[in-house]
Parts: C-alpha cells; sequence; structure tokens
C-alpha cells in the first residue's frame, strides 16, 4: 500500500480537526514547537520559550527573525484552518513591526483574517506575552490562495 | 589600515553569530562582512522546510535569515559598537526557495541618520539575478550615548 502524502496526511488532520497532526506535516513550524489552540475568541497559536530561540542573551530577549517566523507560521495556519483551505497557503508578502522586545517566555498570536477573496487572503497577526492588548509585535501578511473548484468559503 | 578594519569587521560578525544564540541555531555563516555589507550563507536542513511533498524551505526560514543579516549590515555600517533593534521589516516573496540547496542573504545598509539605520536586503539561491526574497528594513540605533544626548537636548 502506498504511503500518504503530506497533503493526504494534512487534509486529514484539517478534517478530524487534530492541529497537533497538522503542525507536524510542516516541519518549520514543528521544530519550533508550535502549538494551535481552540478558545472562545477564536484560534490562538503558543511557541514555548528556548533558550536557543534567544537573540540577545544579556537582555534575555527573543530573537526578532523568531518572532517574524511565529507571526507568519500562525497567520499560514489561521488562514488553512479557518478558511476551508487544503494546502498551507503561500505568502506573497509580509511585513513586521516590533514594539517591544520579546522576553523569554511563553509567547502567543491571535490573528484576523480581514479579508478572504477567491485568490487572496489578507491577515492581521498580533503576537503577545502576558497582556494581549501590550503586544509585542504585529504583522500582516498576504497569501496567495490556491484554486478550489468547488466548495467555496463563501 | 584596511587590513585593520577588515579584521574589526570580522571580529565583529564573528561575535555577532557566536553571540546571538538564534544565528547560532540557525547554523547561519557569514560570507561577507565589508562595510555595511553583510552575506550570510545557511545550509539546508530539514527542520527548515515547509512544504514536505513540494519540497520547499519554509518561507519564514529567509525571513528570520534575512533579520539576522541586516542587523549585522547595520552594525558593519556604524562607526562604532552600538545596540540596535529592529524597528520593522517588509519581505516580498518572489519564489519559492528549492530544499537540498543553500539560501543566502545579502543586506546592505544604505542609509544612516543619528538615531535610525535603513536596510535593504535579497534572498537567493545559487543565482543572486532569481531572488527568491526581497527586503526593507529600518533598525533604532538604541545606544545609551544617543540616549544620553537626546535628553539633554530635550
Amino acid at each position: 500500500m502506498p504511503e500518504a502524502t503530506a497533503y493526504q496526511r494534512m487534509e486529514q488532520a484539517l478534517a478530524s480537526g487534530d492541529y497537533t497532526a497538522l503542525v507536524r506535516e510542516i516541519p518549520y513550524a514543528n521544530y519550533l514547537a508550535i502549538s494551535v489552540q481552540q478558545t472562545d475568541v477564536g484560534l490562538q497559536f503558543h511557541l514555548p520559550f528556548r533558550e536557543d530561540l534567544l537573540g540577545n542573551t544579556r537582555l534575555g530577549a527573543l530573537h526578532g527573525g523568531v518572532v517574524a517566523s511565529f507571526l507568519e507560521i500562525s497567520a499560514q495556519l489561521q488562514v488553512l484552518i479557518s478558511q476551508n483551505q487544503r494546502r498551507v497557503p503561500g505568502p506573497i508578502d509580509f511585513a513586521v513591526d516590533y514594539l517591544r522586545s520579546a522576553k523569554s517566555q511563553e509567547s502567543m498570536v491571535n490573528c484576523r483574517v480581514l479579508r478572504q477573496g477567491s485568490r487572496v487572503a489578507q491577515v492581521q497577526a498580533e503576537c503577545w506575552q502576558t497582556d494581549p492588548a501590550t503586544p509585542v509585535a504585529t504583522a500582516r501578511v498576504n497569501f496567495l490562495l490556491q484554486d478550489l473548484d468547488e466548495k467555496s468559503s463563501q | 589600515m584596511n587590513d585593520e578594519k577588515a579584521q574589526v569587521r570580522a571580529r565583529i560578525a564573528d561575535g555577532y553569530i557566536r553571540t546571538t544564540p538564534y544565528n547560532h541555531t540557525l547554523g547561519a555563516e557569514v560570507v561577507t562582512a565589508d562595510e555595511g555589507l553583510a552575506v550570510f550563507r545557511l545550509p539546508f536542513r530539514e527542520q527548515f522546510i515547509g512544504d514536505i511533498d513540494a519540497g520547499l524551505w519554509h518561507s519564514s526560514v529567509g525571513t528570520a535569515l534575512m533579520d539576522a543579516t541586516c542587523g549585522l549590515s547595520v552594525l558593519l555600517a556604524l562607526p562604532k559598537i552600538e545596540s540596535i533593534a529592529t524597528l520593522d521589516l517588509r519581505m516580498d516573496y518572489l519564489r519559492p526557495a528549492v530544499a537540498d540547496k543553500p539560501l543566502y542573504a545579502r543586506a546592505e545598509c544604505y542609509h544612516l541618520t543619528r538615531r535610525i539605520a535603513f536596510v535593504r536586503g535579497e534572498l537567493y539561491q545559487a543565482n543572486r539575478k532569481r531572488l527568491t526574497g526581497h527586503c526593507t528594513a529600518a533598525f533604532m540605533r538604541t545606544s545609551k550615548k544617543t540616549d544620553a544626548r537626546r535628553a539633554q537636548n530635550a
């Protein structure tokens, strides 16, 4: 019997709502140990703290590139899960604003899909640590969507 | 004299990799450390994959590498060692990066003011004429000295 492809495993994970299995199919997201939780305000993404993710040991600050990766992957998962996508959407462009340094602790991301058309999804993402009202960084990401022959999400 | 400057730049680049855990974690190698110009090479690893079936790097690995490269280009443009912080960074994803091949990031700090450093960067694989990504970023110069002068002037 042929082994299932990553795409097939992802479709299965999406259908069953198994986000742990979903993240496992995206090696870089899995490497950062990003996890997804369903909360009453929507999906929430978690990045556990690890020493090797630091950018500045003296300040104990997370590397800006790690925060950027976390924001982008979260926005990508948000579109994948909430917008009825079957494949990981490819980003067209990405812009991050760093507001304060991210400390040596767990980080969270909340996303909002500002607009979802048939070709492009525009997402706003905020990364925070202790209080969602004081984000450490915000980002916006535009994704190119796959042409879905059937089942438009509208 | 030129040799001396080149040595200082090599030391800055070396220290930058060693003292930044995530640069070290990624496995980024310095290719060029010139005045206001930095080139990093990131050898491929399985954990950098974003799409298993298509065999592609995750776009946000390039973003993290770009953030690191931009930072070094600023340090190489400053007259003296200062601490800096990324203010914002924007990436255009021109084409995906292919797995198994290394990724290169080239950043140039093209303008410095008393408080801000402006950077542009390119991401590519074998051929710099076929960019995988393009970047612009701004950094704050956060040295105590500049802050003290600012407080005095205020």
